[in-house]
C-alpha cells in the first residue's frame, strides 16, 4: 500500500494554512480507501548516459534541447529515464464519480495525485538505495517543466517501453493515460547538496497555486 | 489457409523468436523504426527470416509489429508500404524452402494508443487502422494473422474484427499478462479468453512480459478456462539492463527445457519473444517436436465477460439487474428523451452496489434513435462499471452497434423460435460472440404447456448448432414467466418447462421473475416465493431488481441452504453485522433544516428534508426559497475563501439529490421547472480530462440552466453545429493542457464565424491573459464564477 500524506491532499484541494472540516476529512478517507483498492502501482526505469553541450542534452542516445533541463542535470554524467503509474482503475473511479458525485471526484483527483507522487518518491528512494556508495539522485524533472518540451514524452516513454511494460500510452495531445502517471528524468550525481533542492524551488512557474514555498 | 487449420492439433507447431533484439545487434539505432528495415535493409530482414525457417519454425512472423498508421509518428513510410515489404520478404523466405509446413504470419501489434473511454482513440478508427494492415498483408501473401503483445481487450477486439472482416485467414491472439494474471487495462485471463472464444479466433495465448519460468502459473490459469488451441511465446527471461542495453539471459537449453514443460500442460504451439534467437527456437523444436498433443482440459462452460472479469453461468445462480429499462418508468423515459446519461449510469451503479452480477440494458423508446442511444449507454456504462452487460433490444441495428463496441462477451437478449428473428440475431452472435437468451415463443405464440416450450427451445438450440455453428453452451433459455393471477397453473408450467429444458437439452436457464405477480397485492411476497421455487428448479440466471430486499434475501438464503455459499460466508457477510430489524444507514440529524443540510453537504438529510417539505410546499417554491439561497450562501463563502472546493461540491451534490426528488414530484403533478436558458459546455478536442467541466455542469444545473454537456474531446464543428441547432447563446469551454489551448482557440474562431455566442473559458492552464489572447468573452477561474457570468448573460 502507498502511504499518502493527508496535508498533500489538502494542498491539492486548495486548503492553505488550514485543515478541512470533519465531513471533508471523512470524504478524503472514504476516497482513499476506494483508491487503494483500485491502485496497481507500476514503474519502469532505465539508467542511461547523459551528455550536456550547452542547451543540448543526449540521454542514452536520445537528443533534446532544453536550457532548464541542462541546468537541472548540470554535472550529471548519467541519468535515469523513469515512468510510473498507479493504473487505469483509478481513472475509472474518477470517471465514475465525476458523473455521479463531483465532490468525491474532486477529492479523488487530489488524493490520487498525491498517491502517484508518493509512489514516485518511494520508487526514487529505492533507485537511490541501489546505487553505489556516494552516488545520489536529483529531483525528478518531467517533460513540460520549464522549457523541457512536452514532446519529449514520446521518445522517453518509447525508450522505456512504457506502453508494454506498465501501460502508459499518450494521446495525440501528449497526455499520459492512465492520467495518474508520471514520467521524468532523474540525474545521478556525486554532489549530494545538489539533490536537496525542493521540487517547487527549481520551477519557473512562480504564480502556481500549488507552489509550496 | 485450411492447411494451417488442419495441421493445428495434428502435432506441435512452432512460431519463430525475437526480431527486435536481433535488429539491435545488426545496428538498429535507439528510436529507429524497426519496420523501416524492411525497406532500408531487406537483406538483414530476409536473413533473419531464413535463420528462423532453418531453425525449424513453422511460422515466420513478419517484421510489421508496429507498422500501424496510428503508430508511425513522422515516419517517411506508410503503414501499407512497411507491411507490404515485410510480408513480401517473408513470403520469399518461406517459398524458397519449398516446405509445406512453413507459413507467413502477418504480425499485428498494439496501436500505442488507448481506446475510449480510457483514452482518445475511437473504436472504429482502431478497426480501420488494423484493416489497412490486414488488407495489405493478405494481398501480399500472408497465410495467417498473429495479433500479439496485446494489453487491452477493447483494442484486441478491434484488431480481431478487422482481421475477420477483411480476410478468412486463421487468427491467433497472444497477450501480455502481469504476474497476477491481468492485462494492463484490467482484464483477467478468463475474461480475455471468454471474449476471444466468443469472437472465434483460432488460437489464444501468452507472449512477452516474462521468461518461460514465470509464465508457468499463467499457462495453468489459461489451460483452466481455454478450450481453443493455445500458443505461448515467452521472452528469454526477464530483461536485464547491462550498460544501458536491455538483454535477456535465459540460454537456449534452459529455455527449451521449460518450453517442453509448457507443452506438457497442453499447449499446441510455442515460439519465443524478446531476446529469443534462432538458437532458442532450434532447441525448442528439438525439445518439443515429439511431444504429444493433449486435448483441452477446460470444461465446456457458459460464460460471459466484462472488461475485467468473467461470469460463469450455471455454477451459482446470478442476478441480472433489470432497472435500466424505460418500460413503465416515467422518470427513465424522461432521462432517455433528455439524453440524461448520468441518471442511467446511476441506475447501473446502484444495482451493482446491491449485488447485481450483470446489468440488462434496454433503452428502447419510440421517439429516440435507439441505435445511437444504445451505443452511447453501453460505452458509458462500461467506462464506469466493470459488470458484464445484457444487451436487450429488438432492433438488430442497435444490437449490432452494442455488440461491436462491447468490451467483452455479453448476454444477447434475445432470440425466440421465430425464423426471422433467429436469422437476424444468430449471425451477430456468431460474429461478435455472446450468450444468447432464447425465449420459448414462436410464430404461433407462447405454448401453454411445458412440452410446447421445450419443443421451441429444442428448435432454437438445433438451429443455433446446425445452421449457425453456435454451441448450446452459448444459449440460455427463458421458459417465460406468466402471470399467475390470470392463469393459476402458469407458475408451475414455467417451472416444469425450466427443469425439462435444463435436463433434456443440457442448456442453462434464465427467467424474468417479477411478471408472475402482476395484478396481485404485495407483489414481492409472490415474487420471492416464486423466485425460490425457480432456484430450486435449477434457475441459473434471474432478471430481477437487485434493490428488492426480499428477492436478494431469498437468493442469499438459497445459496446458503443449497451449499453453494461455502460455510455460509456470504450469508453471514450480508446479515451477520445487522441486528434483526433493519435500521436506517444514518439517523437523520434532528432539527436540521433543508438549507443547513445543503450547506453542510449532507446528502441523505437533504433528501429527507426535501421529502418532508413537499407535504406543504410546492417544488418550485422549495427551489427558489430554500435550495438556491442555500447554494448562494455556500457560493459566497467559496468566493471569500472561507468555504473550500470540496465543501462547495458536497453542497452541490446534496442540492442535486434534492432536485432529483423534486423532479419526481413535479413529474407526478405534471408541472415543470422553468429553465433559465441553455448553456453548452464541452472539453475541447484533444483534451480528455473533464472533471472541471463536470463540476461546472453540476452547479449550472443546480441554478436552473439547461445544460447541454457535449462531453470531452469535442471537435469545434460539433460545438458550432449544436449551438446553431439548439439556438444556444452561451458556451463554456474547458482545456487542461497547453497543448489543447489551440483547439480552444480554433473552437472560438469557428463559433465567432457562425454565431453570436458568448464564450466562457476555464481549465487548469487557463489564465486571463490566455483567455484574452484566444478571444474568449470571459475567463472563469472557478466554477462559481461561471455561474455568475451565466446569470449575467442569460439571467
Amino acid at each position: 500500500m502507498i502511504e499518502v500524506s493527508r496535508p498533500e491532499i489538502w494542498r491539492y484541494l486548495g486548503y492553505r494554512g488550514t485543515e478541512p472540516d470533519e465531513t471533508v476529512k471523512g470524504l478524503i478517507e472514504e476516497s482513499l480507501s476506494e483508491l487503494e483498492k483500485a491502485a496497481v502501482p507500476r514503474q519502469v526505469s532505465r539508467r542511461v548516459s547523459c551528455t550536456i553541450d550547452g542547451d543540448l542534452l543526449t540521454l542514452g542516445g536520445i537528443s533534446v534541447k532544453s536550457r532548464s533541463l541542462a541546468k537541472h542535470l548540470s554535472g550529471c554524467e548519467e541519468a535515469f529515464l523513469f515512468a510510473a503509474t498507479i493504473g487505469t482503475g483509478i481513472d475509472r473511479l474518477i470517471r465514475k464519480y465525476s458523473r455521479l458525485q463531483v465532490s468525491k471526484a474532486a477529492v479523488m483527483q487530489s488524493a490520487a495525485a498525491a498517491m502517484v507522487e508518493s509512489w514516485c518518491d518511494s520508487c526514487q528512494q529505492e533507485l537511490e538505495q541501489n546505487l553505489s556508495e556516494g552516488i545520489y539522485l536529483r529531483p525528478r524533472y518531467s517533460p513540460g517543466y520549464g522549457d523541457f518540451p512536452l514532446s519529449f514524452q514520446r521518445p522517453l516513454l518509447d525508450a522505456l517501453e512504457a506502453g508494454k511494460r506498465i501501460g502508459i500510452e499518450l494521446t495525440d495531445s501528449m497526455l499520459m493515460i492512465p492520467s495518474k502517471s508520471v514520467s521524468a528524468v532523474i540525474g545521478l550525481t556525486a554532489d549530494k547538496k545538489s539533490c536537496s533542492v525542493h521540487k517547487c524551488a527549481s520551477c519557473g512557474n512562480t504564480g502556481c497555486p500549488f507552489r509550496k514555498i | 489457409m485450411d492447411t494451417i487449420r488442419s495441421l493445428l492439433g495434428s502435432r506441435i507447431l512452432f512460431f519463430d523468436g525475437g526480431m527486435g533484439t536481433l535488429l539491435q545487434q545488426a545496428g538498429l539505432a535507439p528510436g529507429e523504426l524497426p519496420e523501416s528495415w524492411n525497406i532500408l535493409h531487406p537483406d538483414t530482414i530476409l536473413s533473419i527470416y531464413r535463420d528462423y525457417a532453418a531453425a525449424g519454425a513453422n511460422f515466420i512472423t513478419t517484421n510489421t509489429f508496429g507498422a500501424n498508421r496510428l503508430k508511425l509518428h513522422g515516419s517517411p513510410y506508410t503503414a501499407a508500404e512497411l507491411v507490404e515489404s515485410g510480408v513480401r520478404l517473408a513470403r520469399q523466405a518461406v517459398d524458397e524452402t519449398g516446405r509445406k509446413d512453413l507459413f507467413v504470419a502477418l504480425d499485428i501489434g498494439p496501436t500505442g494508443k488507448l481506446l475510449k473511454p480510457m483514452g482518445d482513440l475511437a473504436f472504429e478508427t482502431a478497426v480501420d487502422a488494423y484493416r489497412e494492415m490486414v488488407e495489405t498483408g493478405v494481398r501480399t501473401g500472408a497465410d495467417c494473422i498473429i495479433i500479439e503483445t496485446m494489453g487491452d481487450t477493447s483494442e484486441i477486439k478491434a484488431a480481431v474484427l478487422a482481421a475477420k472482416e477483411n480476410s478468412t485467414l486463421p487468427v491467433f491472439v497472444t497477450m501480455v499478462f502481469d504476474e497476477r494474471g491481468r492485462l494492463l487495462t484490467g482484464a483477467d485471463i478468463p475474461a480475455a479468453v471468454a471474449m476471444l472464444e466468443g469472437l472465434g479466433v483460432d488460437a489464444i495465448g501468452l507472449n512477452c512480459g516474462f521468461g518461460p519460468k514465470q509464465m508457468l502459473p499463467l499457462v495453468d490459469q489459461l489451460m483452466d478456462c481455454c478450450r481453443t488451441p493455445v500458443l505461448v511465446s515467452p521472452n528469454a527471461g526477464l530483461p536485464v539492463v547491462v550498460d544501458g542495453v536491455t538483454t535477456y539471459n535465459v540460454a537456449p537449453d534452459e529455455f527449451s527445457g521449460i518450453m517442453a514443460e509448457i507443452v506438457k500442460k497442453g499447449v499446441w504451439m510455442v515460439g519465443g519473444c524478446c531476446g529469443t534467437t534462432p538458437a532458442h527456437i532450434k532447441a525448442e523444436v528439438e525439445a518439443c517436436r515429439a511431444l504429444p498433443i493433449l486435448p483441452p482440459k477446460a470444461a465446456v462452460r457458459t460464460v460471459i465477460s466484462s472488461g475485467s472479469h468473467a461470469v460463469v453461468i450455471g455454477e451459482n445462480p446470478i442476478v441480472i439487474g433489470e432497472r435500466i429499462n424505460p418500460t413503465g418508468k416515467k422518470r427513465f423515459k424522461q432521462a432517455l428523451r433528455e439524453g440524461d446519461l448520468d441518471y442511467i449510469l446511476n441506475e447501473g451503479v446502484h444495482q451493482q452496489d446491491f449485488g447485481a452480477d450483470v446489468l440488462d440494458v434496454n433503452v428502447g423508446l419510440p421517439e429516440i434513435d435507439e441505435t445511437e442511444m444504445m451505443e452511447k449507454v453501453v460505452s458509458e456504462l462500461q467506462g464506469v462499471l466493470d459488470l458484464p452487460l445484457q444487451i436487450d433490444t429488438t432492433s438488430p441495428s442497435a444490437m449490432e452497434a452494442a455488440l461491436r463496441i462491447y468490451n467483452g462477451k455479453p448476454l444477447i437478449n434475445s432470440v425466440n423460435g421465430k425464423r426471422e428473428v433467429m436469422d437476424e440475431i444468430f449471425p451477430l452472435a456468431k460474429k461478435y460472440g455472446g450468450v444468447v437468451v432464447a425465449l420459448t415463443i414462436d410464430e404461433s405464440g407462447i405454448p401453454e404447456t411445458a412440452e410446447g416450450r421445450y419443443a421451441i427451445a429444442e428448435k432454437i438450440v438445433r438451429t443455433a448448432e446446425e445452421e449457425y455453428g453456435i454451441s448450446r453452451s452459448n444459449i440460455i433459455v427463458d421458459a417465460l414467466t406468466m402471470t399467475v393471477s390470470s392463469d393459476q397453473s402458469a407458475a408451475m408450467t414455467t417451472l416444469r418447462a425450466l427443469s425439462m429444458i435444463r435436463e433434456g437439452l443440457g442448456v442453462k436457464t434464465i427467467l424474468g421473475v417479477s411478471n408472475v405477480s402482476f395484478g396481485l397485492p404485495r407483489r414481492e411476497v409472490i415474487n420471492s416465493a416464486f423466485f425460490l421455487l425457480a432456484l430450486q428448479a435449477g434457475l441459473d440466471a434471474a432478471i430481477i431488481n437487485p434493490g428488492s430486499e426480499p428477492m436478494m434475501n431469498v437468493l442469499s438464503a438459497y445459496r446458503a441452504l443449497s451449499g453453494k455459499d461455502k460455510q455460509c460466508v456470504d450469508y453471514i457477510g450480508r446479515f451477520g453485522a445487522q441486528p434483526g430489524t433493519p435500521v436506517a444507514s444514518s439517523a437523520p440529524a434532528k432539527g436540521l433544516s433543508l438549507e443547513d443540510a445543503v450547506r453542510r453537504g449532507l446528502k441523505e438529510e437533504t433528501i429527507q428534508q426535501t421529502k418532508a417539505l413537499l407535504s406543504d410546499m410546492q417544488p418550485l417554491d422549495i427551489i427558489n426559497e430554500k435550495l438556491i439561497p442555500a447554494l448562494d450562501l455556500v457560493g459566497k463563502g467559496f468566493e471569500k475563501g472561507t468555504v473550500f472546493l470540496p465543501q462547495l461540491l458536497m453542497s452541490a451534490d446534496a442540492a442535486s439529490a434534492s432536485f432529483e426528488v423534486l423532479k419526481m414530484a413535479m413529474q407526478a403533478s405534471g408541472t415543470a421547472q422553468q429553465k433559465r436558458g441553455k448553456v453548452i459546455i464541452a472539453t475541447v478536442k484533444g483534451d480528455i480530462h473533464d472533471i472541471g467541466k463536470n463540476i461546472v455542469r453540476v452547479l449550472l444545473d443546480n441554478y436552473g440552466f439547461e445544460v447541454l454537456d457535449l462531453g470531452k474531446d469535442v471537435p469545434p464543428e460539433t460545438i458550432v453545429e449544436t449551438a446553431l441547432r439548439e439556438d444556444v447563446h452561451l458556451i463554456g469551454l474547458s482545456a487542461l493542457m497547453t497543448t489543447t489551448v489551440p483547439a480552444m482557440e480554433e473552437t472560438i474562431r469557428q463559433l465567432r464565424a457562425a454565431t453570436d455566442c458568448k464564450v466562457i473559458v476555464g481549465g487548469a492552464v487557463m489564465t486571463q491573459e490566455y483567455a484574452d489572447q484566444i478571444g474568449a468573452d470571459f475567463y472563469a477561474p472557478d466554477a462559481m464564477t461561471s455561474v455568475h457570468y451565466a446569470l449575467e448573460v442569460l439571467g
